[in-house]
């Protein structure tokens, strides 16, 4: 029972662990950048998968900056939940050779002892946290002392861990089950009184979900099992008395309850709690204990026509059972049995999580009841069931690498279609030279700058009165000593106020065209750089031949993986089946002791009434004369 | 006989290959992951070349006053996309998270962006809200969050797009 505990504690520990595998998600937080936002969206919903190819993605195309560290912690603690511990090393020793702040750095060495606490690793793991990380921060506190309870848990220091209780919230679900392996612990050692107090105390529990459920059950039998084996029966029975008759600890609680009566010298109360067990299948374990027990029962109570009934049935039983364990071994070794209890999967997309699959509840689920809430099954079936998802996901790509040539030939058609006109434009462009038009007038700009020339600046109107008066200075030279004096000097007037105007705001004039020319500058260079994407566009076959020869390389790689995860697929089903086959094989074994102790039972039975019956032959009848 | 056979070589199987089989599996795991991030690198690129690619994006602050149930959204006056919200999605949003809404393909230009939002507002009653945002796009890839906030002001929440660059 201990060991169940320990094995339920590591199978919820490793749940935790996952889920809380980056604290901080689970708070609100300031998201910065997108890509890390959206890692975060796919990681929280529980699409691990997906989160863990679009980690990949952002950092191969930099999408991160501000949050790179954070999304190599968060990579790095899905590799390890994912399975992958060399790749989460990695990303974990890379990190911690970078420099980076206090709390990344702990974070991703609390990850790495969580790592080595999955491989097993329980004394690297602390000397991990105990040299690396010190004191933890207040945020990373709980995935901190949770990692460490549970690794001294399984160093077997349990005074250690149970110090580190008031961490945890009562509700905590790590803390019912803490308790729980404290408890039995000390129940088997030194404090065997508090060891029961506690499991008293979890027996107790207001009732709440699945876990806390069995939690509670399992402290109602550990403390039942303590109570018959301390010379506590009156005790033990008053608590089985109360054990439910549903769920995943009723065969074993009526088991013990049986035994607790036949230990209080009460036969009578113990027959129909094992008759009751009787009526159940066969395959299971009390259910075969109590086909035994029946008979010598009501052996003890002197009912022998009905003991030799009982010892008959359970024979009958045990043999039945023989065959029918016979023919799952057949059906084992064929496969009929693992394609029965996998049943048939189904996804709406590719990228969706694995679903929690369930053996199904086929005919020989009881003979494997118990296996099947090991660890070892359940990482065998996970993985199985992964590696379903992986081929499911690789078919769902293979299927869709049509479609991926008919956008490539797409691509391919409108460039082709656009390249013609796309050339006879850079050709035009090419031909109009606006940068020498434009340098020629920039020329022309710092010329008259530096001559002071007001002209170049002048409006149209200014322009046009300069043109006329020059006219009318030449025609005025042609009348010789016709013309009047006043003449020549109200033009030269004239053209002095047209000058003094025009210099009189040239600054700005100048400005104005600089600006122009600044702004026409701007365009050509806007036009420099559409003309270049115009000229990258044109040339694009090249990135066009990249994605070709991607695809092409692509659709290889599918079709070896495919292969490879079938094979890997099987492999892990003959794991699985080898397994099944070894239960069997216990089972098996197991009936033939009862079936032989059956046998004993019964000729013990005909020996005692064939002696009876001798003696009672033998001894003279004293009521004789 | 041969079915026992078969046992026994899948018993001696498993024993010989159980060790090696974890490593193997992540070393499948991982050239899946890498196939997998190219095919939807290249899927991306010829289904959204960068030119024209718009991604719409939905990230709610605090969620005090406001939880999203759906949201329908409208690019120049089509239905792009409708997604409905389960609670994990909605606790990932409250949690900082980003959700990506829709990936679209649009000419340079100004576009329209039309957000149906349906929820529970203050006092847990019945919400349904239209945002309106305009774009320009540009040459690269442009992204715009549908940005869904509380005012403490007023009490109510404030929804509104903005670029995100």
């Amino acid at each position: 029972m201990p060991m169940r505990g320990c094995l339920k504690g590591l199978a919820v520990g490793l749940l935790l662990c996952s889920s809380l595998s980056w604290a901080r998600l689970d708070e609100p937080h300031q998201v910065q950048e997108l890509a890390y936002g959206e890692v975060a969206y796919l990681y929280l919903k529980g699409d691990y998968f997906a989160a863990l190819t679009r980690a990949q993605m952002a950092l191969e195309r930099g999408e991160v900056d501000i949050h790179k560290t954070d999304l190599e912690v968060l990579l790095g603690a899905m590799y390890s939940a994912y399975g992958m511990p060399e790749d989460a090393e990695q990303v974990f020793s890379r990190l911690l050779d970078t420099q980076v702040s206090g709390e990344v750095a702990q974070r991703a060495w609390i990850h790495l002892a969580g790592l080595y606490y999955r491989q097993q690793k329980y004394t690297q793991a602390l000397a991990m946290l105990d040299n690396q990380v010190g004191e933890p921060p207040d945020t990373l506190d709980e995935v901190y002392f949770s990692l460490r309870a549970r690794i001294l848990m399984r160093l077997e220091r349990y005074e250690e861990a149970a110090e580190l209780l008031d961490a945890f919230s009562e509700d905590h679900p790590l803390n019912a089950y803490l308790r729980y392996n404290l408890a039995i612990s000390w129940i088997n050692g030194k404090h065997p009184g508090l060891g029961q107090e506690w499991l008293w105390q979890l027996a107790n529990l207001p009732p709440g979900d699945a876990q806390v459920n069995a939690i509670k059950e399992k402290a109602m039998l550990a403390l039942a099992i303590y109570m018959l084996r301390s010379d506590q029966e009156d005790r033990a029975l008053a608590l089985l008395q109360d054990a439910r008759l549903e769920g995943p600890f009723a065969d074993i609680s009526l088991l013990l309850y049986a035994r607790a009566l036949l230990i209080e010298n009460q036969p009578r109360k113990a027959l129909p709690v094992l008759q009751q067990l009787d009526k159940k299948s066969i395959q299971r374990l009390p259910v075969q204990e109590a086909q035994l027990a029946i008979p010598y029962l009501y052996e003890q109570m002197g009912d022998q026509r009905s003991a030799k009934q009982a010892f008959d049935t359970a024979l009958e039983r045990f043999d039945g059972l023989q065959q029918y364990l016979l023919e799952v071994e057949a059906n084992i070794a064929s496969g009929e049995w693992f394609a029965a209890m996998v049943g048939e999967p189904s996804w709406s997309t590719a990228m969706d999580p694995v679903p929690p699959f369930l053996p199904r509840r086929v005919e020989s689920f009881p003979t494997f009841y118990e296996w099947f809430a090991t660890t070892e099954f359940q990482l065998g079936w996970n993985n199985y069931h992964e590696l379903l998802r992986q081929t499911n996901l690789l078919s769902q790509w293979q299927k869709k690498l049509p479609a991926f040539e008919t956008l490539m030939a797409a691509h391919r058609r409108k460039q082709d279609e656009t390249r013609p006109a796309a050339k006879a434009l850079l050709k035009e462009l090419s031909q109009q030279d606006f940068q020498e038009r434009l340098t020629r007038l920039q020329r022309r700009y710092a010329d008259a700058v530096s001559r002071q020339d007001p002209l170049p600046f002048a409006t149209d109107q200014e322009r046009t009165l300069w043109e006329t008066q020059q006219n009318a200075r030449q025609r005025i030279e042609g009348w010789g000593k016709r013309k009047r004096p006043d003449v020549a000097a109200k033009l030269d007037f004239y053209k002095g106020v047209l000058l003094w105007e025009m210099q009189e705001n040239i600054v700005p004039r100048q400005w104005q065209r600089q600006q122009e020319l600044n702004d026409v500058d701007g365009l050509l260079e806007q036009t420099r750089i559409l003309r270049s994407r115009v000229l990258a566009a044109t040339s694009r076959s090249t990135r066009l031949e990249h994605f070709a020869q991607e695809l092409n390389e692509l659709t290889g790689e599918l079709v070896s993986l495919q292969r490879r995860g079938e094979v890997l697929m099987r492999r892990q089903q003959y794991g699985l089946q080898a397994s099944a086959y070894q239960q069997v094989t216990q089972t098996r074994n197991r009936v033939q002791r009862f079936s032989a102790a059956a046998h004993e039972g019964l000729a013990d039975l005909y020996h005692n009434v064939l002696r009876r019956n001798r003696e009672r032959e033998l001894t003279p009848d004293e009521s004789a004369p | 006989m041969r079915r026992a056979f078969i046992l026994l070589l899948m018993l001696a199987a498993a024993q010989l290959h159980g060790a090696d089989l974890d490593k193997d599996l992540a070393d499948f795991k991982r050239d899946v992951l890498e196939v997998n991030k190219r095919l939807l690198l290249l899927e991306e690129e010829l289904l959204f070349p960068a030119d024209t690619q718009v991604g719409v994006y939905v990230s709610l602050d605090v969620g005090y006053f406001f939880q999203p149930d759906s949201i329908t959204l409208e690019l120049d006056g089509e239905v792009l996309t409708s997604h409905l919200y389960t609670e994990k999605e909605i606790r990932a949003l409250k949690n900082g998270a980003v959700q990506r809404l829709a990936l679209a393909n649009v000419k340079n230009g100004d576009h329209e962006l039309i957000a149906f939002v349906t929820g529970t507002g203050p006092s847990g009653r019945e919400m349904r809200q239209g945002v309106t945002g305009h774009f320009d796009k540009n040459h690269g890839r442009h992204f715009i969050q549908l940005h869904i906030e509380d005012d403490p002001a007023k009490q109510q929440p404030r929804f509104r797009f903005r670029d995100w660059r």
